[in-house]
C-alpha cells in the first residue's frame, strides 16, 4: 500500500505566458479584444463611482502617443472609482479576481465585466502593463502605480505626486503586435466596441481628438421617413449590403431593443444571417446567429440586450431559457411585422414575398395563424407556370400536387399540354404547407396527384385504332416486361412527344436497389432482397403517344423485330429524358438496340 | 436511437470536376449542403446523383452516391442508404485504387449504417456478425483503429437490449484509440458523448446519464444527432426524478430540433410518452397526427415500433374518458375515416396488432424480450 500523501496544502502554480496564450488563442477571437476589455473596465469603474457620487459625469479618454524614436504608447484613462492600495493588491495581482464579482444581487445591473480577466487581455499585445490609479473612496487618497509583466511578476508603488481620481493604463506593443497600436486601427476598434456606450469617450493623437460616442440607431422615430432612410443607409454601411426595409425589434425577455433589416435579395432556406449584437451598449458580436428564430433567415438585425448572459469570451450569449424566450419574443416582432404588412399594405407585402417567399413559407410552416393569413399569397411552381396559391385556387377548386420535383418533371410537359394544373410541391416546406392548409381550412380540397392519374385524362384510341394496335401493344408490353414496365398506347399532347414514362417514388427506389443487386452478392444481396420484399411492389408505365407520327409509323411497321427494337429505344429515350439512371441491363439494351436497329435498317440478317 | 449521419467535409471534390456536368453536380451538392437535414436536401443530392449517372462517369457517380447515402441516412431514409452503400462497397472493392481517396468517407458511411442496422428485424445476428466482420477486415486493411468496430457492436447491443454484449463491447471500444475516420474532432466528440449517454441510460445509470446529458447541453456539443437525442431521451430520466422544470424546457427545445426530420421518428415516440406523462394529452395527440405518416412510411421498424407503442399508450389513456375522438389523420392510414371521427378502441386494437407483430419479430431476432417488455415500459411512466 502506498503511504498517504502529506496533508500539506500546496498552491497551484500558474504560468502566466501559457494562460495568456490560452486566452488569446482559445477564449478570445483575437488580440484586438484588449480594447473592448479596457473599455469595459472603464465603464464599470465609472458606474461604481456613480454609486458613491450619483451625479458623477463619467469620461474615458484614450490617447495614442507616437514618436519617431520609440514605439507608440496607448494611455487609456477613466475617471471612475479607481483602486485603493488594498484593492490594487487584491484585484490586479490575482488572476480571476474581479472587483465586480460578488453576490449577483449586490452587483449593479449595468456592470459589463464579471470574470476578472479583462486586464490580462492587454498582455496579448503588450509585455508590460502599467496602471496608475487613485481611489474615489475617502478623501485625499494617494495614487498607486502597478506594473505587471508577462513573466508573472508585478510591483506596486505609492505615488508621491497627485493624479486624478480614476485609472490610467499605459501599454506599449510587444514585438509583432505594433499593428494593434496604429491610430486608425484603435479608432475603428474603439468605435466598433464603444460608440454606443454612455460615458463620453474620446480618442486623441497628435493634437486631434475624435469623439467616439454615437446615438443608438434604433432610439429614433422610425415612422419619420428621413430617419428610416438614414437607418437603411446605416444598415448598408454596417452590413455592406442593401436592404428593402427596416423595422423595430423589442423583447422584454433579455431586455432587447434594436432594428431588423429585410434583405434585398432572396436567400436559401436554412441559411443563417450574422447579426450585430450589443450587450449593455458594448459590442458583443458581429456574427451572432442565435438571437432570432431559425425561420427568420430573411433579416439581419442590430440589437442591444441588457439582460442576456454573455459567455466568458463575451463574444456570444449563453443558450439559456432567457435567450430562448428572447428569441421567441423577437420572432413575435417579426411575425407582427409581416402580419401587419399583409393586412394593411398588401402591395408591399406582395413585393416582399416576391423576394422572400421561402422565409414566409418557413414561417407559415411553423405557425397556423400565419399560414392562414399568408397562404393565398405564396407562390408555387405549377404545370401552368408560377402562380400564387390564391390564383391557383381561383381556377382550380381542387389543389392537385406532386410531392417531388422528379414526379413533376415527369408529368409537367404533358400536364401543361392537357391544361391540367398541378403544383410542384417538391420544394422545401411546400408539402407541409399544403397538407396543413387542408387540415385548417375546411374549403381547401387537396389531392396528391399520381402521375398514373394523368393517363385518365388521355384520349382513348378509337375502336378501329385499338384493333390495329392491339398486337403491337402486346409485343411492346412483352418486350419491356423484364424491366418491370407496362406499355399502354394512348393519345396525348404534345404530339411531338413520342412517349411518357411514369413511375412512383417506390419505382425509383426499386431501381436503385436493382442497381445495387447487379453488383452485390452474399449478405448484401440477401438484405437488398428483403428490402424489396418489404416495399410495396411497383411497376413503371410507358405510354406510347398515338398522336405522335413516329409512334404511329412504328405501330404500322408490320415487322416484329423492327417494332421490338424501336420500342426498346423509345423506352431508353424516355428514361434518358426523365433523367432516370440506367441499370446494367438497360445499358446493355441501349448498346444492343442501337446496333440491332442499324442492322435492321440496313437490311441485315435479323431483318425478317 | 440513431447514430449521427455526419462527416466533416462539404461536397466531395472529384478529380474530374471540371466539365459542365460536373459543375452542375457540384452546384446541386453545394446547394444541398447548405440546407438543413431533411427531404429537400436529400432530393437535391438524388438529383445530383441522377445527373452523375447520366454521364456514366464512375468518377462522378461514386462520390455522388456516397453523398446521397449520407443525406438519405440523415433524413431517415436508411433503406436508400443501404442500396447506395451496397453498391459503393462493391464498386470500391472492384476499383480500390481508383477510389482510394474516398476510403475514409466510405468506411464512416459503413460504420454509421451498421450502427443503425438493428432497426431491420430480418437482419439476423448472424448476418450482423458477417457485416461487422466485413467492416473489421476493411478497417484492418486500411490501418484504422478497431474502436469503430466495437462502437458498431456496442450500438447493436444497446439497440437489441443485450446487456452482456454491450458491457463487453464498451470495454473493448474504450480500449482502442480514436481515429475520427471521416469525422471532424468536434463531430467525433459529439458522437461519442451521445453513445456514452445511451450506454449509461441503457445500464440504468440514471444520475450519470443526466449528468452527461447536462454537460452535452451546456457545452453545446453538436452533431446531426446531438443534442437532438439528448434533449428527447433525458425527458424520462428527468421525469422519474421529478425535475419537471428542466424536462419541460428540454421537451420544447428537443421537439423544435426534430419536428421536421423523419429520421427522428423514434424520438417523437419519446416526446409523446413525456407529454402523456405530463397530462398534456392534446399536445400529444397533435404530435401523433403530425407524424403518423412518418410511422406509416418508414422502413425503420424499430422507430415505427416505438412511435406506435407511444401512440397505443396515448389512446389507451384517452379511452378512459371517451370512446371516440376527432383526429386529422392521413388518408393512407388503414383506419382512415373521411369524417375524421375515430373509435378509440379500434385505434388501440390496430396499434396493438402492429406493435405485437413487430415485437415478436424483434424479440425473435434479439433472443430476449427487450421489445415486448422493456421498451413499452420505457414509454409509459
Amino acid at each position: 500500500m502506498f503511504p498517504l500523501a502529506s496533508p500539506d496544502q500546496n498552491r497551484f502554480q500558474v504560468e502566466l505566458r501559457g494562460l495568456i496564450e490560452l486566452l488569446s488563442q482559445h477564449l478570445y477571437s483575437g488580440p484586438h479584444v484588449f480594447i473592448r476589455e479596457l473599455l469595459q473596465n472603464g465603464v464599470d469603474a465609472i458606474q461604481a463611482r456613480r454609486q458613491i457620487e450619483p451625479k458623477h459625469e463619467g469620461a474615458i479618454e484614450i490617447e495614442v502617443v507616437t514618436s519617431e524614436e520609440s514605439d507608440p504608447t496607448i494611455i487609456f484613462q477613466d475617471n471612475g472609482v479607481g483602486l485603493t492600495e488594498a484593492e490594487v493588491q487584491q484585484f490586479l495581482a490575482t488572476i480571476g479576481q474581479s472587483s465586480k464579482r460578488g453576490e449577483a444581487t449586490s452587483r449593479p445591473d449595468d456592470f459589463l465585466g464579471q470574470f476578472g480577466i479583462g486586464l490580462l487581455s492587454c498582455f496579448t499585445v503588450s509585455d508590460e502593463i502599467i496602471v496608475l490609479t487613485r481611489s474615489a473612496k475617502g478623501e485625499n487618497q494617494p495614487g498607486f502605480e502597478w506594473r505587471g509583466s508577462t513573466d508573472g511578476t508585478y510591483s506596486v508603488r505609492k505615488l508621491t505626486e497627485m493624479i486624478p481620481i480614476g485609472t490610467q493604463v499605459f501599454l506599449q506593443p510587444s514585438t509583432g503586435y505594433e499593428d494593434y497600436f496604429e491610430l486608425q486601427r484603435i479608432l475603428k476598434l474603439t468605435r466598433d466596441y464603444g460608440s454606443l456606450l454612455q460615458p463620453k469617450i474620446s480618442l486623441t493623437s497628435n493634437g486631434k481628438t475624435d469623439v467616439i460616442n454615437a446615438k443608438s440607431p434604433w432610439q429614433q422615430d422610425l415612422t419619420n421617413p428621413q430617419v428610416r432612410e438614414n437607418l437603411l443607409a446605416y444598415g448598408t454601411e454596417v452590413f455592406d449590403r442593401n436592404f428593402l426595409d427596416v423595422f423595430p425589434l423589442h423583447s422584454t425577455s433579455g431586455g432587447v431593443t434594436g432594428v431588423a433589416y429585410v434583405l434585398s435579395e432572396a436567400v436559401h432556406a436554412g441559411s443563417s444571417q450574422p447579426h450585430r449584437v450589443y450587450l449593455k451598449n458594448m459590442l458583443l458580436s458581429t456574427k451572432s446567429h442565435d438571437v432570432l428564430p431559425e425561420w427568420a433567415f430573411f433579416v439581419q438585425c442590430i440589437v442591444n440586450a441588457t439582460q442576456l448572459h454573455p459567455t466568458a469570451s463575451r463574444e456570444s450569449f449563453y443558450d439559456d431559457t432567457v435567450l430562448e424566450r428572447t428569441r421567441d419574443e423577437l420572432g413575435d416582432c417579426l411575425r407582427r411585422y409581416l402580419v401587419e404588412m399583409a393586412q394593411t399594405q398588401p402591395r408591399r407585402f406582395e413585393q416582399l414575398i416576391a423576394v422572400h417567399h421561402l422565409a414566409v413559407k418557413a414561417l407559415a410552416a411553423d405557425d397556423d395563424e400565419c399560414l392562414e393569413l399568408f397562404a393565398d399569397l405564396l407562390p408555387f411552381q405549377t404545370s401552368l407556370g408560377t402562380m400564387t396559391l390564391g390564383e391557383f385556387r381561383k381556377q382550380n377548386p381542387v389543389v392537385r400536387y406532386v410531392p417531388s420535383c422528379d414526379q413533376f418533371r415527369q408529368i409537367a410537359q404533358v400536364a401543361a399540354s392537357e391544361s391540367l394544373a398541378v403544383i410542384n410541391a417538391g420544394y422545401v416546406y411546400d408539402v407541409d404547407i399544403l397538407t396543413r392548409l387542408s387540415r385548417i381550412r375546411p374549403d381547401f380540397t387537396l389531392e396528391e396527384f399520381d402521375a398514373v392519374q394523368l393517363a385518365d385524362r388521355f384520349e382513348q384510341l378509337s375502336q378501329r385504332e385499338r384493333e390495329e394496335t392491339l398486337e403491337f401493344e402486346r409485343l411492346a408490353d412483352l418486350t419491356l416486361q423484364r424491366f418491370k414496365c407496362a406499355v399502354e398506347i394512348a393519345k396525348f399532347l404534345p404530339s411531338d412527344l413520342p412517349s411518357l414514362y411514369v413511375t412512383d417514388g417506390n419505382a425509383d427506389f426499386f431501381r436503385s436497389v436493382e442497381q445495387a443487386q447487379d453488383v452485390t452478392e452474399g449478405v448484401w444481396s440477401d438484405m437488398l432482397g428483403d428490402l424489396t420484399r418489404d416495399a410495396p411492389s411497383s411497376y413503371a408505365r410507358l405510354y406510347l403517344n398515338y398522336s405522335n407520327s413516329l409512334i404511329q409509323r412504328i405501330c404500322q411497321l408490320g415487322q416484329a423485330e423492327g417494332q421490338r427494337r424501336s420500342v426498346e429505344m423509345v423506352y431508353i429515350q424516355a428514361l434518358l429524358l426523365g433523367h432516370f439512371p440506367l441499370k446494367k441491363s438497360e445499358i446493355k439494351l441501349l448498346n444492343e438496340g442501337l446496333l440491332g436497329l442499324l442492322d435492321w435498317a440496313v437490311g441485315g440478317q435479323n431483318n425478317d | 436511437m440513431r447514430v449521427s449521419w455526419d462527416y466533416s467535409t462539404g461536397p466531395l471534390g472529384g478529380k474530374t470536376m471540371t466539365e459542365d456536368i460536373a459543375d452542375q453536380i457540384y452546384n446541386l451538392q453545394i446547394k444541398a449542403y447548405q440546407l438543413p437535414i431533411g427531404e429537400t436536401r436529400l432530393r437535391l443530392y438524388e438529383e445530383a446523383l441522377r445527373i452523375a449517372e447520366q454521364s456514366r462517369d464512375l468518377d462522378l457517380i461514386f462520390p455522388a452516391r456516397i453523398h446521397m447515402a449520407y443525406a438519405a441516412g440523415a433524413a431517415g431514409y436508411e433503406e436508400k442508404t443501404m442500396a447506395a452503400l451496397a453498391w459503393c462497397l462493391a464498386t470500391f472493392e472492384d476499383n480500390e485504387e481508383r477510389f482510394l481517396e474516398y476510403e475514409k468517407t466510405l468506411l464512416l458511411l459503413f460504420q454509421t449504417f451498421l450502427s443503425n442496422i438493428s432497426q431491420y428485424p430480418n437482419i439476423t445476428r448472424d448476418k450482423f456478425e458477417q457485416l461487422a466482420g466485413q467492416l473489421e477486415s476493411l478497417i484492418c486493411r486500411f490501418g484504422y483503429s478497431l474502436r469503430s468496430v466495437y462502437l458498431v457492436r456496442l450500438w447493436f447491443a444497446i439497440t437489441i437490449g443485450d446487456r452482456l454484449m454491450a458491457i463487453e463491447s464498451h470495454a473493448k471500444y474504450v480500449s482502442y484509440p480514436r481515429d475520427n475516420l471521416g469525422r471532424s474532432v468536434v463531430s467525433e466528440d459529439a458522437s461519442e458523448a451521445n453513445l456514452e449517454f445511451w450506454y449509461l441510460s441503457f445500464l440504468g445509470e440514471t444520475e450519470k446519464a443526466i449528468e452527461l446529458a447536462s454537460r452535452i447541453i451546456a457545452e453545446k456539443v453538436s452533431s446531426n444527432c446531438v443534442p437532438h437525442d439528448t434533449y428527447n431521451c433525458v425527458l424520462r430520466l428527468l421525469a422519474l426524478l421529478q425535475r419537471y422544470e428542466e424536462a419541460d424546457d428540454y421537451q420544447k427545445r428537443g421537439y423544435r430540433l426534430i419536428r421536421n426530420i423523419r429520421g427522428f421518428l423514434e424520438l417523437i415516440g419519446h416526446q409523446i410518452a413525456y407529454l402523456l406523462h405530463r397530462g398534456r394529452t392534446a399536445a400529444a395527440i397533435r404530435m401523433f397526427e403530425r407524424h403518423l405518416l412518418w410511422g406509416l412510411e418508414t422502413f425503420d421498424l424499430a422507430a415505427r415500433y416505438r412511435f406506435y407503442t407511444a401512440a397505443k399508450h396515448l389512446f389507451t389513456s384517452l379511452s378512459q374518458t371517451k370512446s371516440t375522438c376527432k383526429l386529422s389523420l392521413p388518408s393512407s392510414f388503414p383506419l382512415y375515416k373521411e369524417s375524421s371521427e375515430y373509435n378509440i378502441s379500434q385505434l388501440i386494437d390496430w396499434f396493438d396488432k402492429e406493435t405485437s407483430s413487430l415485437a415478436t419479430a424483434f424479440d425473435q431476432r434479439n433472443g430476449n424480450d427487450f421489445f415486448s417488455v422493456v421498451i413499452p415500459k420505457q414509454l409509459k411512466y
